[in-house]
Order: C-alpha cells, then sequence, then structure tokens
C-alpha cells in the first residue's frame, strides 16, 4: 500500500466517523436530485442498459463513470469540494 | 372470495405503488442459474438468506440512523462503520460475503477477489441488495431476494416509527398471500388479464384535456387498485343515472380489457354536465377546457357520488387518494405569540412568477417553486394581522407547511396568467421548470422546516414521492392541445389522445408541464375501520330485526291467551 493510500483511508475514515460523509452525501444527493443530474444518469443508465447485447455491470460502470463525474454542475461541485476543504482544514493542527 | 383484513374497506394498495398487485407469488425468477441451482437444496438455501437478511437488516438500519441523526442536533452514537478486510477502507457501501464473514470493498476489487480465493460464490452489496455471482461474474437478479430486500426495508422503517412515537398508529404492512381456497378459487373462476392498462382515448372533439386527466387517474395505484379490486361495480351500484363512480369503472373496465383499439369516453362529459350547477364552466356543451380545471371538476364529482362520502374528513376515495392538509403559522413579531390554521387541500398549485433568492440555478426548479411558498417565512404587510395575544398589527410573519401530506400529490404549475376576467386576453407562460422523477418533500412539512419539532419527523423515506404522470400543454393558449406522459412501473409512455408510444425518462423530464402527479413511496395503513354508514345500516338492520321478533313474539302472546280463553 503505498502512503497516498494510507493517507486517503485515514482521512476518509475521520470522515466517515465524525458524520461528516453522511452529511456532505446526504446534501450533495439533494442538490444533485435538483439539477437533474440523478435523473440524468438514471436515464443513461437505463438506456445504455437497454442497448448492450450482453448487460454487464462493469462495462456499464465503465460507460457511466465518466459521464456521472463530468456532468456534475460546476457550482455545486465548487461548493462540496469547499465543504471537504474546510473539513480538512479543521482536521489538521 | 376471502379477503385479507388489510384490504378490505381500505385503499387496496401495494408497499411499491407502481407495481401491479401481485396475485400469483414467489414463482421463482432469477437470472443466475447458480443462485437457482442452489436454491434447490432447501439449507443451502435458508443459510444463504439467513446471511442476505442480516446484512441487509444492517444497511438498513444504518441508513435509518443516518438520517434521522444527521438531523438530530444533538450528537447520537454512531454506528460502527466497518472496514475492508483487506485494504481497512471505511466501508460506506460494505459488499458481504454470503458464505463467511467477509465485509470488503467494492473500488478496490477486494470482494470480487475474496470469492475468487476462497472458492466462495455469493456476495450481497449490501445498501441495495444487488447480488454478485462469482461465477457469472456480474450482478445477478433473483425476485425472492429483491422482495426480501423490500420487506427488510420496510419493516426496518415501521421499526424506528413505532420507536420514536409509540401513541402514533401506523398499521404495520402485510404482503396478502393467497391461501389454497383463494387459490382454487383463482384458478377456477378467473381469467387472468394483463396488469398493464394502456390504451388510447379518442378525441370525442376538443376533449384532449379530458383524455390526459383520465389517463393520469388510469395510471394512479391508488385509483387503479381501488376500481380493479371491484370496490364500485357499475353493474351493482343502485344509484339510479350519473353516478360519476360507476362512470370510473366502466372506464377501468374498458381500459384493461385487452381490446387495444383506442377508447371513446363518451359518457363521462354528459354526466358532469348534468351534475354541474349553471354557474360552472361545465355547462352543456363545453369541452375544451383546462386540464386542471377538469382535473377539480372531475374529483370533486367522484367525492360527491361516493357512496359514504362527507363534508369533512372524508374516506372517499378521492380524499383518501389526494387530500392532505396545509399549515398556516402567523407569528407576532413584538411577542412571539404564534397561531396556526390547519386547512384541507386537494392539490397544489404552484406560481411560476418571481425570482428565487435562495437558489444558485437559473432556471427554477419544482423544489425552487416549493421552496419559495413553503418554508419561508413570508412578512405579513402592516395592519393585516392583529395578535390576539399583546394586540401589535405590525411585524407579524406567516410561513405555510404540509402538515399532512397526501398519498398522491397533484401538482398544478400556473402557466396560465388572466389580467383580467376576459379569458381571451390571458397568456400563458413558457419557461421551463425542472422537476424530478423522485422527490423527498420533508423539508416541506411543518416538522422539517422547524427545528424543535424534527426529531418528530420520522424516516426519510416516509417522504420519498415517485412521478407518474405528467400532463403537457402544447401550442398557444386558444388553440393548444394537450398530451401527458404516464408511467407503468419502470417504462414511461406518450399520451397524444388515440396515440400511445414508447417514451425514454429524458423526453418526460424534458418537457413543458402544466400538471405533476406524484405519487407516496411508502404508504400509511390505517387499522381496518368499519365505515360509519356500513355500521349504522347494521344497526338499523338488527333493530328492525328485533322489532319484528317483538311483534311476533306480541302476535304470539295474544293467539296463546285467545287459546287459553278458548279453553277455560
Ligand atoms: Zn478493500
Ligand atoms: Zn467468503
Ligand atoms: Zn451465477
Ligand atoms: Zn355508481
Ligand atoms: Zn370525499
Ligand atoms: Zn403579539
Amino acid at each position: 500500500m503505498s502512503e497516498g493510500d494510507a493517507t486517503f483511508i485515514e482521512i476518509h475514515k475521520r470522515f466517515t466517523e465524525k458524520g461528516e460523509w453522511d452529511k456532505i452525501i446526504t446534501s450533495l444527493l439533494e442538490r444533485l436530485n435538483e439539477t437533474g443530474w440523478v435523473d440524468s444518469l438514471r436515464d443513461k443508465s437505463k438506456e445504455s442498459a437497454r442497448s448492450m447485447e450482453t448487460l454487464r455491470f462493469e462495462k456499464l460502470m465503465e460507460t457511466l463513470n465518466p459521464h456521472a463525474q463530468g456532468s456534475v454542475p460546476e457550482g455545486v461541485r465548487a461548493e462540496f469540494v469547499e465543504q471537504i476543504r474546510k473539513f480538512l482544514e479543521s482536521q489538521i493542527e | 372470495m376471502s379477503q385479507p383484513a388489510a384490504l378490505t374497506d381500505q385503499i387496496v394498495a401495494s408497499p411499491s405503488p407502481p407495481k401491479p398487485p401481485v396475485i400469483v407469488i414467489h414463482e421463482e425468477d432469477s437470472t443466475c442459474s447458480h443462485l437457482v441451482a442452489l436454491f434447490t437444496n432447501e439449507s443451502a438455501k435458508s443459510a444463504l438468506i439467513k446471511k442476505y437478511k442480516s446484512a441487509v437488516t444492517w444497511a438498513a438500519s444504518a441508513n435509518l440512523h443516518k438520517t434521522q441523526a444527521s438531523k438530530h442536533t444533538a450528537k447520537k452514537r454512531r454506528l460502527a462503520s466497518p472496514t475492508c478486510d483487506a485494504c481497512h477502507v471505511v466501508l460506506t457501501r460494505p459488499v458481504v460475503c454470503l458464505e463467511c464473514s467477509f465485509a470488503g470493498c467494492w473500488h478496490n476489487a477486494h470482494a470480487v477477489a475474496h470469492l475468487r480465493v476462497s472458492d466462495h460464490s455469493f456476495a450481497v452489496e449490501a445498501k441495495t441488495g444487488a447480488i454478485f455471482c462469482a461465477s457469472c461474474d456480474d450482478f445477478v437478479y433473483s425476485n425472492i431476494l429483491d422482495s426480501l430486500y423490500d420487506h427488510i426495508n420496510l419493516s426496518a422503517a415501521e421499526k424506528t416509527l413505532k420507536y420514536r412515537d409509540p401513541g402514533k398508529i401506523k398499521e404495520a404492512y402485510r404482503q396478502w398471500s393467497p391461501d389454497q381456497k383463494d387459490q382454487d378459487f383463482l384458478q377456477t373462476s378467473t381469467t387472468e388479464v394483463s396488469s398493464q392498462g394502456r390504451r388510447g382515448l379518442l378525441n370525442l372533439g376538443q376533449t384532449c384535456a379530458m383524455n390526459t386527466i383520465l389517463q393520469s387517474f388510469i395510471h394512479n395505484p391508488l385509483l387503479r387498485n381501488y376500481f380493479l379490486s371491484d370496490k364500485h361495480n357499475y353493474k351493482l351500484c343502485l344509484k339510479p343515472k350519473d353516478c360519476m363512480c360507476c362512470e370510473m369503472d366502466k372506464l377501468f373496465t374498458e381500459i384493461f380489457s385487452g381490446d387495444p383499439a383506442p377508447f371513446g369516453a363518451l359518457s363521462i362529459l354528459p354526466v358532469m354536465w348534468r351534475g354541474s350547477d349553471s354557474s360552472s364552466s361545465f355547462s352543456e356543451g363545453y369541452a375544451q377546457h383546462d386540464a386542471h380545471e377538469f382535473f377539480i371538476s372531475c374529483i370533486q364529482h367522484i367525492h360527491r357520488t361516493f357512496k359514504g362520502s362527507t363534508e369533512s374528513s372524508c374516506n372517499c376515495i378521492i380524499h383518501s387518494t389526494f387530500a392532505g392538509a396545509l399549515a398556516s403559522e402567523i407569528v407576532c413579531g413584538k411577542c412571539r405569540f404564534s397561531s396556526t390554521q390547519v386547512d384541507p387541500m386537494l392539490d397544489i398549485s404552484l406560481e411560476l412568477k418571481g425570482k428565487d433568492k435562495d437558489s444558485s440555478a437559473d432556471e427554477p426548479t419544482l423544489h425552487s417553486c416549493l421552496r419559495r411558498r413553503y418554508t419561508r417565512a413570508e412578512k405579513l404587510p402592516p395592519k393585516t394581522y392583529t395578535c390576539s395575544k399583546c394586540g401589535s398589527n405590525s411585524d407579524a410573519t406567516k410561513r405555510l407547511s404540509f402538515r399532512k401530506l397526501p398519498p398522491v400529490l397533484a401538482f398544478q404549475l400556473k402557466r396560465f396568467e388572466h389580467k383580467t376576467a376576459d379569458k381571451s386576453s390571458a397568456h400563458k407562460i413558457t419557461k421551463p421548470v425542472r422537476f424530478p422523477a423522485q422527490c423527498n418533500l420533508a423539508a416541506f412539512t411543518s416538522f422539517g422546516s422547524n427545528s424543535e419539532a424534527t426529531s418528530n419527523i420520522g424516516p426519510d423515506i416516509l417522504y420519498d414521492y415517485d412521478l407518474f404522470c405528467v400532463v403537457n400543454h402544447e401550442g398557444a393558449m386558444d388553440n393548444g392541445h394537450y398530451t401527458n406522459f404516464a408511467r407503468f412501473e419502470d417504462e414511461w409512455y406518450r399520451f397524444d389522445d388515440d396515440k400511445v408510444t414508447h417514451a425514454k425518462l429524458s423526453q418526460v423530464l424534458a418537457s413543458n408541464a402544466y400538471m405533476l402527479f406524484y405519487v407516496k413511496r411508502q404508504l400509511d395503513y390505517h387499522p381496518v375501520i368499519r365505515p360509519s354508514y356500513v355500521v349504522s345500516r347494521e344497526k338499523e338492520a338488527q333493530r328492525e330485526r328485533e322489532r319484528e321478533k317483538e311483534k311476533l313474539q306480541t302476535l304470539n302472546r295474544e293467539i296463546d291467551d285467545d287459546l287459553m280463553r278458548l279453553l277455560t
């Protein structure tokens, strides 16, 4: 395991233990649903699955991931990056 | 036929409303031959189901705990999160082996790696209940585990509700399984028909507005289940004529008859005309009107002709489907004294004008319209309200919220603006409003927006709604045309009078909506209560029998007396 991985695991652990992770995920999902991101991803997943000759989860994930990551509205992304940064700063003394 | 207790005199509804009523259940269905093979061995099956249950139950209660905890200001003890047995990352979505105690991550492929090395066959993603089969090397479907997943999540939610508020009555959902008698009856005396009622409706001369609203009824799971379970049979109805419930029953009978040809709902408009007073817009011959007006008028007709309907706290099919309550709370700015008025509602009309200050999005959304109206405290103009406690008449604020959310929420987006009474000068607001396929309305309830009461709000899933019908108005205001989208299970269809075509979710959500219909994902059940009119009818019959008996006794006594006189 690389040092980067270990740091990630440690930070991730703090996020979940403090309940910060759940809070961020819940409000992120709410925001993404209001902007239509959730529905457009659902629609894309469904239509891609429908058009696949043999349906495979991993292949579906491969096609959807770039779209999902790329289509998060800029404002929402900036807002949540800021929230994460704030929490991180509060953790480093 | 014996009916399950939960269904008699109640709306017949399944826990996930869009599904059709299940009649023949537990016929095994799976995409994985390995799982099917394993299930033939009873002990292996029960061992796997036991592990599946415990993993999914854990995730369900962790999830409920999370939504509860994130709303509380006070810190609560959190359930310890498991970590991946391979890389020790905290598992927010644990993948659990169904043959040993391994829990691992999906992203670094440790869960799949475990199955490979240990030669174990199945794992479950605890949060969604999805099953991964090592031999298929993919997620697989099983109807048995699928319905088990729904059941576990529903009962987990019901438990927190009881725990939270022991005084509140929430009847636990019970699945109906036909017993031997029911099975025999179903096999010998019934014919199976498709549970998909999908039929175009003929345009009978500017009746597209009516057609879209009728499609919204046909696809409304509560109305559909009510009429399909024969709660109002038009052949047995005692009303001599103009019964709107009978009209609905006939409509459902036609739609589910299996005949694919478009149907002309000829008799509905005349019944509406005859039942309306002359001041209403539904006077004789008038057909082309606003879909929302038709909706309101039609549900009122159904309510009025429903046996046992009442003016307040009515239990008719319309009120049990659409009725909710709005609370308007006025707080005095001087002494903080608050008074709340609760009003019944059957639908929600939303203004499209005005700017939403809080939202960064430029485009209005259903949520931004709701936020503007149902969470924000609005300053009342001075002298419009006088505090009953301190007498002050300035600085009062008013806030609207949902006191009771209905099973089916009907929204009207007010696209037609009438500047004067003259209808021809009205104009149409064409700006798009974004709306979601699923939404949670907890934030707009009286509990959700009041910090003291948030602990009373209960699990989030009790406020989840799914979109099932969208009514659209195309073209200009005076010569426009109504169409609609409606959903059956997870598929959408577009209805343009007699034309019915398959549609994608993206098309539905991109359409310029005029009305939106959402159905609550988890319905509240009441304990079975016999309707008061049935009870009083039975009491009357009982009294009648007693009177008859008394009469008979008196008569017998008189005869006896006569006989005695004769004998002596
Ligand atoms: Zn791992
Ligand atoms: Zn294992
Ligand atoms: Zn398999
Ligand atoms: Zn009738
Ligand atoms: Zn009623
Ligand atoms: Zn006052």
